[in-house]
């Protein structure tokens, strides 16, 4: 680092007593009030001389840096500050210490107990009749909590830039997906546009919580909604709390949005008297990895021929579950319905609780 | 250490790591559109460097967040060290890279076929030339 070498460094503890004496004499008229009010601000206050040299701070500044004035005075104030901004915060107010332009800067100061604080700066020269500089007045302005919130705010927005660009490539999944088998628009809409607005939906459950996740339960039952809205008994669901992460969250719902989906049209949502069941119950046991169960069965539907269905739903619930959620899931279709079952071991993103 | 004619008939065999389900589905179905071989898509960096030591890959797509905290940099940083080209993809764009992948090339989610078609010809080798795994 380089060192910026002031004139003033060298001086006696005689010339040091008496400048600062020259100074005080120069603020006796109403230094009581004064005192009060420089003591009394938020800020850290100080004054210095035209050519820099800090003479006073007021009790705040010293409160906070647990310094003495022998120690401060002049170039003194250098000791708090960080080494990484100390030179360009050096530069800057010498700038302004001969220009006599006001000086603004922000940086970190020390405390007392060694932890570090950011603080705005600023210094306005005082002038005389004839416009020359007699005196400099500064605060510091302790701003942390507005960086940390400013810095929160900034993550938030590249994590909402992330999510958005992710899920336009989701709805661009989807529309490819649908495609595929679509022999008309009407077709390909019939089943693009329900996968739309279970995304929709999912994240206005995201939404919720700040995108930090959602509950198993409520994935779930807003997933279904859908399909339920005469007849709010054919689904039942059960299970302890569970917590998703938010990507999690999309799958695992796309997945029952799939299964959904096939029951109304040929399972047991298609019948009045269909029943679905999903229950979830979590295995901790035995030294394996605790996991996460979850069945879906279908009951009391319409007959239907055991075959295994190979659409874009069988393939997403299969894959997902094993890549994105490194589980296991089995998909059978039976004369009374189909039965899924996903085994996910627990992890950041299918939590208890 | 081997080393690995390709033939021109054979496919490049592209590694791709994306954790959201519906995404990675995209990415692969749109590979092999291409007439490229997939591997994966792997969702974690632990399935991706289980990958790395198991597969022959040609060339890496990297999801740059992986969910929670997790990134794809040390993937990166394997490949790096088996030589094998990679790029990034994401929703991002440069200014989440880290200085030390800085100057690789990014694709920015979403993106249509050709444009994904464009990408991996420029920046993996073409089937016809050797690599070296």
């Amino acid at each position: 680092m380089p060192t910026i070498v002031f004139p003033m460094d060298k001086i006696s503890k005689e010339q040091r007593r008496e400048r600062r004496l020259q100074a005080e004499a120069a603020l006796s008229e109403g230094e009581f009030n004064f005192h009060l009010l420089a003591d009394s601000i938020p800020q850290l206050a100080w004054m210095a001389q035209p050519d820099g040299w800090i003479f006073w701070y007021n009790q705040r500044w010293y409160d906070y840096t647990g310094t003495t004035i022998e120690e401060m005075e002049g170039w003194g104030w250098r000791k708090v500050h960080h080494p990484d901004h100390i030179d360009r915060v050096v530069a800057r107010i010498q700038r302004s210490w001969e220009t006599g332009e006001p000086w603004e800067d922000t940086f970190p100061l020390k405390s007392r107990d060694g932890n570090w604080r950011w603080f705005l700066s600023r210094a306005l020269p005082v002038q005389s009749d004839k416009g020359k500089v007699v005196r400099w007045f500064g605060t510091n302005t302790d701003i942390t909590e507005l960086r940390d919130a400013e810095e929160r705010q900034k993550l938030l927005l590249d994590e909402l830039n992330h999510r958005v660009k992710n899920t336009l490539a989701s709805v661009q999944s989807l529309a490819r997906h649908s495609a595929r088998h679509a022999d008309s628009t009407d077709a390909f809409l019939e089943k693009f546009e329900p996968r739309l607005l279970f995304l929709s939906r999912t994240h206005g459950l995201l939404a919720r919580d700040t995108w930090q996740g959602a509950n198993l339960m409520d994935v779930i039952s807003e997933t279904l909604a859908p399909f339920v809205a005469d007849e709010v008994d054919c689904i039942q669901l059960a299970g302890p709390k569970i917590r998703l992460g938010p990507t999690a969250a999309v799958t695992l719902g796309m997945a029952f949005h799939e299964l959904a989906t096939n029951a109304s049209k040929y399972g047991a949502l298609s019948a009045p008297e269909g029943r679905v069941r999903v229950v979830w119950s979590l295995d901790l046991g035995g030294g394996e990895r605790p996991a996460l169960e979850i069945e879906w069965r279908e009951s009391e539907g319409p007959r239907i021929a055991p075959t295994t269905y190979r659409g874009f739903g069988s393939r997403f619930i299969e894959q997902g579950v094993r890549r994105e959620l490194n589980g296991v899931a089995s998909l059978k279709l039976a004369e009374t319905g189909a039965t899924c079952r996903i085994r996910l071991p627990l992890s950041g993103k299918v939590m208890i609780g | 250490m081997s080393v690995h004619l390709r033939s021109p008939a054979m496919p490049l065999r592209l590694l791709v790591v994306e954790d959201e389900a519906l995404v990675a589905m995209l990415i692969e179905d749109q590979l092999l559109e291409l007439g490229f071989e997939v591997v994966g898509p792997a969702a974690t960096v632990g399935q991706a460097l289980t990958l790395c030591k198991k597969e022959q890959i040609d060339g890496a797509l990297l999801d740059v967040n992986l969910g929670g905290d997790e990134r794809s940099y040390p993937v990166a940083d394997e490949l790096d060290a088996l030589g094998i080209p990679y790029v990034f993809v994401t929703g991002y764009g440069q200014a989440g890279i880290p200085e030390r992948h800085a100057g690789k090339a990014v694709l920015r989610k979403p993106f249509a076929l050709s444009e994904l078609k464009r990408f991996v010809d420029r920046h993996f080798p073409c089937s016809g030339s050797p690599s070296i795994g």
